[in-house]
């Protein structure tokens, strides 16, 4: 696998740059790589920013203007958007919504109504469509097109747009390339590659989840994407924020709504429409953890290494692939019956991985401590910071296990030391051995849904449950309190106020489904976010049906998993295990 | 028998350290096969244990460590067959052609360069794509080109001095010439170290 990862907002650009740091030498006066610059795992990437002037103020100046075709680069999301733009100015009147804005003061709602309104105001459409040669979206189809398609595979498979090829060519220009003997010499990589081996495989999107920028641009981005490719592998990172104030002094329940919204609509979006799987990571644990950004950001680049690492195990060479890693993550157990399957295939949601990573020195400790240091240890629910879990949950509750783990290590022994944590039987966990490094082994393991089937699990510190009621709780709270605040945004004009009422307040908005939630949560179903919900459109329905079928299978889940507790409360006191 | 000379010992010490980096390179290469035969389950041939392993260390990297290994045999031969004070049979001032003209100390080290120099250029980067190589290593290696230079310029200080003798020049020609071997082995050294310690 080899990601482009797409650090969105401040907090994306920060964690995007220990993946973009260049592992070969500087030679200051000369540049032999030019702009291909080797990074861990080969992956390219970009940051994309709204805010004109935190790009400007880079102490370390470390990202160039991607349009003057610098690497690594930024990109402005509006760049496209001239000051006088037709489209601007009509969303201006009629919404109050601006293109240009600078940011979006931790209101999710704004980018999620502002990209809604390109679906489905014709006249904005047609007007978008002449003013931007044939961009559905002046912003999303700007930052797909411009920013992060050149840097994939489809960039050179499909169709190049003009402005792709403009990039591109003033990349060239700025690289000055090496004679391509000389070049092949110094590179035996590329001697038989062709464009796409050094493209990328899939996106990584790289964002915290405070309702900034970063957390509203995920989805129309990748519906975006979806126009281009409908199966093109794309992930995402979400960073929940810390508790209490953060430094732009924003309260809590504005941050937790914020995060609720994007969550909520990332994990809503059916296949084929959004992402391919939400990895939440919970910036309370890594701050208990680090004490500054910096060391948080790298605490997460040298977590997603194992995935990254591309000198996989001899024999196991394909497996990691994109494509291959896509399908693992929708794959569905297939013990329901036809019919059901068949109806939840209709309606499957993008999984929430967790990722769980330790190292250890590869001369100490073995494979159990090595698990054990990821997973916690049997029986440690709520051990938040303590353990490789970088967001609240309890293993034993998780559908499966995605181990990428680099060392010398069996097959059979990773999955056995896997299963005796997590309980999960053994087709359930798909291990990705990597060579690694020899000073240190290490393990990345992702668990899918790793909640649900138990009555109260919100009432234990330490499960996902208990970490989502929290937000959910609060934002909700905030909705109940702040109606004035949400709805009298300085520029929204009566008719965005009208929808935004409707979706925040109507019975069936998001308050409505949040109380759900909460309900969903308490009882143990899965998933707890059921219905997309839509600011202008019409929202989703969910049939009777297929609410029938989502608490059937519920039902089933809650049903084995009591069973496997009190099977092991019952051995546990007899002394067979431990 | 008279005891051998000073700089042969010392030749001798260099060439121990050359062969410390291959016999590196071999146990690196044993330790490895042994830990992948015994835990990936399938039989692993050589060229496929050779592509797993190779790792891109980055145009700039190899740059330096292709041009690195090539001063370096041209720092050794100079510094050893320049004048007739080591071996007084086998030297650069034995062929009057060369050294009398203008060019000759050129000639002479882009013949090294060319003939083993290319060779050394072609294996020893792909054997070290084989190892980690971490950024302060590759920082260090920076230091080797350094090295290497400055023992070059003690030879040819040595060679225009020639029949004059400087223990000086010669021993900072050695010591910088060595130093930079061993910059040069570190990432074969380090990572056999490393497997050792497993």
């Amino acid at each position: 696998m080899k990601p482009c990862i797409v650090g969105i907002g401040g907090a994306g650009g920060s964690m995007l740059k220990p993946f973009l740091q260049n592992l070969d030498l500087n030679l200051m006066i000369h540049d032999f790589a030019g702009n291909d610059r080797l990074t861990y795992g080969d992956v390219k990437g970009i940051w994309l920013e709204s805010q004109t002037a935190d790009v400007e103020k880079q102490k370390d100046h470390y990202y160039g203007n991607s349009i003057k075709g610098q690497y690594p680069g930024y990109l402005i999301c509006h760049g496209g958007v001239n000051e006088d733009s037709s489209t601007n100015t009509f969303l201006k009147n009629k919404y109050g919504f601006d293109l240009k804005a600078q940011g979006y003061d931790r209101r999710a709602e704004y980018l999620k109504g502002l990209f809604e309104i390109f679906e489905l105001d014709e006249n904005l459409k047609r007007l978008c469509s002449h003013e931007f040669g044939g961009y559905d979206n002046a912003l999303s189809d700007y930052m797909w097109k411009i920013g992060i398609r050149p840097l994939t595979i489809i960039s050179t498979g499909g169709s190049t747009s003009v402005k792709d090829e403009t990039v591109s060519s003033a990349k060239s220009k700025r690289s000055k390339p090496l004679p391509e003997l000389l070049r092949c010499f110094l590179k035996p990589r590329n001697l038989n590659s062709d464009q796409n081996t050094k493209r990328c495989d899939c996106i990584l999107f790289l964002a915290s989840l405070g309702g900034g920028t970063g957390t509203g641009f995920i989805n129309p981005i990748s519906s975006a994407v979806r126009l281009d490719e409908p199966i093109f592998p794309i992930f995402a990172l979400g960073m929940l924020t810390e508790k209490g104030e953060d430094s732009p002094q924003t309260s809590e329940g504005q941050r937790d709504l914020a995060a609720v919204i994007a969550l909520y609509d990332l994990l809503t979006k059916e296949s084929g429409k959004g992402i391919d799987g939400l990895i939440l990571m919970d910036g309370q644990i890594l701050k208990e953890r680090f004490e500054n950004y910096s060391a948080m950001d790298g605490m997460i680049y040298e977590a997603m290494k194992p995935l990254l690492d591309i000198r996989n195990y001899p024999g196991d060479e394909q497996q990691d692939e994109a494509q291959a890693f896509r399908r693992v993550l929708w794959d569905r157990d297939a013990k329901n019956p036809m019919e059901q399957e068949d109806a939840i295939q209709k309606r499957l949601f993008p999984p929430v991985l967790i990722p769980c990573y330790y190292t250890q020195p590869d001369w100490n400790g073995d494979l159990k401590s090595l698990v054990e240091g990821a997973l916690g240890k049997k029986g440690h629910v709520s051990s938040l910071g303590l353990d490789g879990r970088l967001f609240p949950c309890d293993p034993e509750k998780a559908e499966r296990a995605l181990v990428f783990i680099r060392g010398f290590f069996e097959l059979t022994e990773i999955k056995k030391a896997v299963m005796d944590r997590t309980g999960l039987s053994e087709g359930k966990i798909k291990v990705y051995r990597k060579l690694g490094d020899s000073r240190s082994e290490d393990v990345l393991i992702l668990l899918r849904n790793p909640y649900g089937g138990e009555i109260g699990a919100h009432k234990d510190k330490g499960t996902l449950e208990w970490r989502f009621h929290d937000i959910i709780a609060e934002s909700i709270e905030y909705i109940e309190k702040n109606e004035m605040n949400i709805l009298s945004y300085h520029s929204y004009k009566p008719l965005t106020k009208e929808y935004m009422w409707k979706y925040f307040y109507q019975s069936g908005g998001i308050k409505d489904q949040l109380y759900k939630s909460l309900k969903y949560l308490e009882s143990g179903r899965k998933p707890f976010f059921c219905r997309e919900l839509r600011i202008f459109g019409e929202s989703a329905k969910l049939s009777q049906a297929e609410e029938q079928i989502m608490v059937s299978t519920n039902l089933e889940e809650q049903i084995t998993c009591i069973s496997r507790r009190e099977a092991e409360r019952l051995l546990m006191e007899k002394g067979i295990i431990h | 028998m008279s005891p051998p000379r000073y700089e042969i010992l010392l030749l001798i010490a260099m060439l121990i350290v050359l062969i410390l980096g291959i016999i590196s390179h071999v146990g690196y290469w044993i330790r490895i096969n042994s830990h992948i035969s015994k835990t990936a389950g399938i039989d692993v041939g050589k060229q496929d244990l050779r592509k797993a392993l190779h790792m891109h260390h980055g145009s700039n990297f190899n740059t330096i460590y292709i041009t690195s290994w090539s001063l370096l045999l041209v720092a050794f031969i100079y510094l050893y067959f320049m004048t007739p004070q080591i071996f007084s049979g086998l030297n650069y001032f034995s062929i009057p052609n060369i050294a009398s003209g203008s060019f000759g100390l050129a000639a002479l080290g882009a013949a090294v360069i060319l003939i083993p120099g290319s060779l050394a250029a072609l294996f020893i980067p792909r054997a070290c794509s084989y190892y980690t190589v971490t950024r302060r290593m590759k920082r260090m290696s920076l230091l080797a080109p350094v090295l290497l230079i400055i023992s070059i310029f003690c030879s040819i200080n040595l060679g225009s001095i020639y029949p004059t003798i400087d223990s000086l020049y010669w021993n900072l020609g050695f010591v910088t010439l060595i130093l930079a071997l061993v910059i040069l082995l570190a990432p074969f050294i380090m990572g056999f170290a490393e497997e050792m310690r497993m």
